[in-house]
């Protein structure tokens, strides 16, 4: 049996909160993760399934059996497969009016500008410093909106950086050097919480939304702390640093 | 004088706990505090490899912190 929907009947809901101007708006954004892993699943899903127009999701990786605790696009039956194949087959089951951007490789400096330069909205969904300052640098460079998220066992950061408006903070004014790759224990050798990834990965998502219907949103300069140990969420602030290389471009 | 100090993620798991009010003898700045109970603890990055925190804005490790101030040791995090 074939089911025909509508556009307006799938996104019933999301327009009675927005308004048809800021729906459309949704339409209109292009969107890239970078990441499907923890983050990036529910991330991916909410964005989809919200209207966003454009999607590019991109990963080396593919599913394997130690994902499957937080990682909810993919079930058993995955094992194996390329990430960003499953996600496509899925994500295109739950918003069939969604294009989506395929790229099954890592982000790295000879493709990273042309691929960021693309999208409007670049959400950083990870694991690692390499592949964040990246993400971060080329966001700066090409003056995007960067939505970043870590986590480490039950607690998680978020920080947004709006690259469009030459304002507030950049992630070197925090961190001017990349932290050493093992200075911490990884996931991988401490665990994570599994519904911690899905409550990052989904403010990303929101934060991501209300930047293109132009709500209320995590502004530079900030990083909001979420502790589902202790379920606090606290917002951190931070200024400019004097000799970051975000001032030359000024 | 007394201050809050509170730990996040492998600093946390560390010290055992979220967080704690400690005594400051005398007038000393953060990098001292989380050297000292870097000491107790075991912490195992360096002063310069983390982040502070004072009452919910990042500061320079330099800082002397006040009477009842809240003062956080910020680790990098990467996992996703």
């Amino acid at each position: 049996m074939t089911i025909s929907i509508t556009q307006d009947e799938l996104y019933k809901r999301q327009i009675a909160l927005v308004g048809e101007s800021s729906f459309l708006q949704i339409k209109k954004a292009k969107v890239l993760l970078v990441g499907v892993g923890g983050l990036g699943c529910p991330a991916l899903q909410y964005l989809a399934s919200a209207g966003v127009g454009e999607i590019g999701i991109m990963d080396f990786d593919v599913v394997s059996t130690s994902n499957l605790q937080r990682q909810i696009l993919f079930d058993i039956s995955d094992i194996g497969k390329k990430k960003v194949d499953v996600a496509f087959l899925k994500l295109n089951k739950l918003a069939p009016f969604c294009s989506l951007h395929l790229f099954p490789f890592a982000l790295n400096s000879l493709n990273a500008q042309e691929i960021i330069s693309s999208f409007d909205i670049i959400l950083d969904c990870s694991d690692n410093y390499k592949c964040k300052f990246l993400t971060h640098d080329y966001a700066f460079l090409c003056s995007k909106i960067l939505i970043q998220a870590s986590v480490y066992q039950y607690e998680g950061q978020i920080q947004v950086f709006d690259f469009s408006k030459q304002s507030g903070p950049c992630l070197r004014c925090l961190w001017s050097e990349m932290p050493k790759d093992r200075c911490m224990d990884t996931c991988q050798e401490v665990g994570v919480l599994g519904p911690l990834l899905g409550v990052l990965g989904s403010m990303q998502a929101s934060e991501a939304i209300k930047h293109i219907i132009k709500k209320e949103h995590l502004k530079n300069g900030e990083t909001l702390f979420v502790d589902l140990l202790t379920n606090s969420f606290e917002i951190r602030r931070f200024k400019k640093l004097e000799n970051c290389a975000c001032r030359v471009v000024e | 004088m007394k201050i809050q100090i509170k730990y996040f993620a492998g600093l946390r798991e560390k010290a055992g706990k979220n967080q704690e009010e400690i005594t400051l003898q005398e007038v000393c700045d953060l990098k001292s505090i989380y050297l000292k109970l870097s000491g107790q603890y075991h912490f195992p990055l360096s002063a310069h490899e983390i982040k502070y925190s004072v009452n919910n804005e990042y500061v320079e490790c330099s800082k002397i912190p006040c009477e009842n101030d809240v003062v956080v040791f910020i680790p990098p995090v990467a996992g996703g």
